[in-house]
């Protein structure tokens, strides 16, 4: 049997993570919880995820400066970006920066499952 | 003025109300006449008052001059039907009326001239003393020089020169200065602001009235028997005169004068009341010389009273326009910033929205498992309760900056009003990059304020600092909120940012209204935030700093209640 997927929340907010994370769990799924950018991109090196669900308004690293460093670094990590701003210029920058989907809060489970269905399978069929 | 005069007295061109006047002019001057012979010793030609030549003088001042022709017209067949009627000769009900009409000409004339082209008013005291000076003393001065002359010439009736001169001119001051402000105040008269006035004052008008007829009723059955009291009587209507002067405006009291002095007058010719004296002739002057004495002063009295209440209502207007202007900024101004904060409120409402919705599909999914975890469950539900009041406190808080309230003065604390900006515009300041830093006092008095107002200013200028810095390099970006106690008795908010600062030349226009350096800005917020903290008592300036950046301090003089 494959093993379910890991699944990494960056989100500064608390009470989004931790739903976030119990959607996940709840649908079958492996969630960590990141409080930034930085604390992820650190257990990046020791822990391997399948996908990574990233803010993108956060202190410090935004979403889209977690993605250019992840670029930076050559890690090949499926992403998504959270956002509440619906402005299509971010949209289009985070794309271009990488990001596999660009999703507007609140978020659906059903869509977002889908979302990272997709995400791993591009991922798994890119890695063959 | 002279639009909003012509207004008031009624709607349509200049011409139907040039003829409104002439019909006024022909009906009043005949009845006039008729009144004035009323008051008139028979068979002498000596009348107590001769309000024809007032009603005419009346016209012509409510009549621009080219439409002065029109009034006189309308006088000349009132004028010799009364006349005829009375058995005066025509010779000399034309030679009459030729003087009749030189007083109205040369009292609205010289009027004209010294109020300036002014229509004339009497709740102005300039106003009065023109109407005084031009209206009631030269013309009847200069205008009985021609008619003694004339009844000389005619020599119809008996009298030497000086007497006839005296008699008459004594009767017309009289006649002008009880007429002319009757129909003229009347005549701007708004009889439905009169009908709407508040019912406190139609009391009062009313039991002043009944007053009045009281104590003119006194007046002369007193007279009867008790002669020693005459002059004690004389002045018994004078309490009423000045009631009305301070009471009831410059009309009230006119129309009260006139009342009196037809009552006087009609007692005298029947021999009753204070002023009978032993011939005809002293009885008129004495009565002429009283009423002219004491409406003198009376119409000084309420047009002065009349001016003071017109300028307090004015500023009252005033007043209110620019409160009302300053609630209209202060609106638009939230609306603009509104926009400018929609991204930040979307986000700040956005996040208890998605943890809700995952905890609630999160729970979904776990009921549909076979054993169902009942702690983790309530920890979930908790959750979703717990984040659906944050985003009621997000929207409670966006009402309250959008709501159009009234100023409601309250003690605020400065600092937690700090705290609370700050926390509004988080999440505005993350997507902005900018770091931002709170120093404040520690014992800071409370400040008197409207909360939201406050808020408002607050609001406007970290949302400008932050615009600020938006070329600044993204580590630099820093904002500093600072709160200090200044004095005893005041205290400041400063908000600094790292920006390119202000160019000291327009360190003061940035307060101007529509003054902006954003190429989407209303240029409204710092005009209003100035408004607002003017309101307040305080006061706000913005300053460069010598590092770099600029400061925008806002000073508000400290609550004198106990914190």
């Amino acid at each position: 049997m494959r093993p379910a997927l890991r699944i990494a929340i960056i989100d500064d907010d608390e009470s989004v993570r931790k739903s976030l994370r119990r959607l996940l769990v709840a649908s079958g799924l492996e969630a960590v919880e990141f409080a930034s950018g930085r604390a992820f991109l650190e257990a990046l090196a020791s822990g391997a995820f399948d996908c990574a669900l990233i803010d993108f308004n956060m202190p410090e690293m935004r979403g889209i400066d977690v993605l250019k460093e992840m670029a930076a670094r050559g890690i090949d990590l499926p992403a998504i970006i959270i956002t509440s701003y619906d402005e299509p210029h971010l949209q289009s920058q985070c794309l271009a920066s990488g990001a596999h989907a660009y999703l507007h809060k609140p978020l659906d489970g059903k869509r977002l499952l889908l979302v990272i269905a997709d995400a791993t399978a591009t991922r798994s069929r890119g890695g063959d | 003025m002279e639009i909003a005069h012509r207004l008031s007295l009624g709607s349509g061109s200049s011409n139907s109300r040039a003829l409104r006047v002439a019909a006024f002019v022909c009906v009043a001057y005949y009845l006039g006449t008729k009144l004035g012979l009323s008051m008139t010793f028979r068979p002498l030609p000596i009348s107590i008052l001769w309000p024809p030549n007032a009603i005419l003088l009346a016209a012509l001042l409510l009549l621009p001059p080219r439409s002065w022709w029109i009034a006189i017209a309308a006088a000349l067949p009132a004028h010799v039907a009364a006349e005829i009627q009375g058995g005066v000769p025509f010779t000399m009900a034309m030679g009459w009326f030729a003087s009749n009409c030189s007083e109205a000409i040369i009292g609205a004339s010289a009027v004209l001239l010294l109020t300036r082209g002014e229509p004339l008013r009497f709740d102005s005291f300039r106003h009065v003393g023109a109407f005084m000076v031009g209206g009631a003393f030269l013309a009847p001065f200069v205008s009985s020089f021609l008619d003694a002359g004339l009844v000389r010439l005619i020599a119809w009736g008996e009298g030497a020169y000086w007497e006839l001169w005296r008699a008459r001119f004594f009767s017309n001051v009289l006649s002008e200065l009880t007429i002319v402000p009757v129909i003229v105040g009347w005549a701007a008269t708004d009889f439905a602001a009169l009908r709407a006035a508040p019912a406190s004052l139609q009391v009062e008008t009313g039991v002043f009235t009944l007053g009045l007829i009281a104590v003119m009723a006194l007046v002369f059955e007193t007279d009867v028997g008790l002669p020693a009291a005459a002059p004690a009587l004389l002045c018994a209507p004078v309490p009423f005169l000045i009631w009305a002067a301070v009471r009831l405006g410059p009309r009230g009291t006119s129309t009260s004068l006139l009342a009196i002095v037809f009552m006087v007058g009609w007692g005298v010719i029947h021999g009753q009341g204070p002023f009978v004296k032993t011939s005809p002739a002293e009885s008129a002057i004495a009565v002429q010389l009283f009423f002219t004495v004491l409406a003198i002063p009376l119409l000084l009295l309420a047009a002065v009273l009349g001016e003071r209440e017109r300028t307090l209502a004015n500023q009252q207007r005033m007043e209110r326009e620019a409160e009302e202007q300053k609630n209209r900024m202060t609106h638009l101004a939230r609306v603009a910033l509104l926009g400018e904060l929609t991204g930040a409120l979307a986000h700040e409402l956005n996040q208890p929205l998605t943890a809700i919705l995952a905890n609630a599909q999160a729970t979904e999914r776990l009921l549909s498992a076979d054993t169902v975890n009942v702690v983790e469950m309530r920890e979930i539900v908790g959750d979703i309760v717990a984040d659906d009041l944050r985003a009621a406190e997000v929207i409670r808080r966006l009402w309250k900056l959008l709501k159009r309230g009234e100023t409601q003065m309250q003690p605020i604390d400065a600092n937690a009003l700090a705290r609370e900006v700050l926390h509004l515009v988080q999440g505005d300041l993350l997507g902005r990059k900018i770091v931002a830093t709170a120093r404040l006092a520690e014992d800071l008095p409370q400040v008197r304020g409207d909360r939201v107002q406050l808020e408002q200013v607050l609001l406007n200028l970290v949302t400008n600092a932050c615009d600020e810095m938006a070329a600044t390099l993204p580590a630099d970006r820093h904002l500093v909120l600072a709160t200090q106690t200044c004095g005893l008795d005041r205290i400041r908010i400063s908000i600094s940012d790292h920006g390119p600062g202000v160019d000291p030349a327009l360190l003061e226009a940035l307060f101007e209204p529509f003054f902006t350096t954003k190429p989407q800005g209303l240029g409204l917020g710092l005009s209003v935030s100035r408004s607002i903290v003017t309101a307040h008592h305080g006061r706000i300036w913005a300053e460069n700093q010598p590092g770099g950046g600029a400061t925008f301090i806002v000073e508000l003089p400290a609550s004198r209640e106990a914190s």
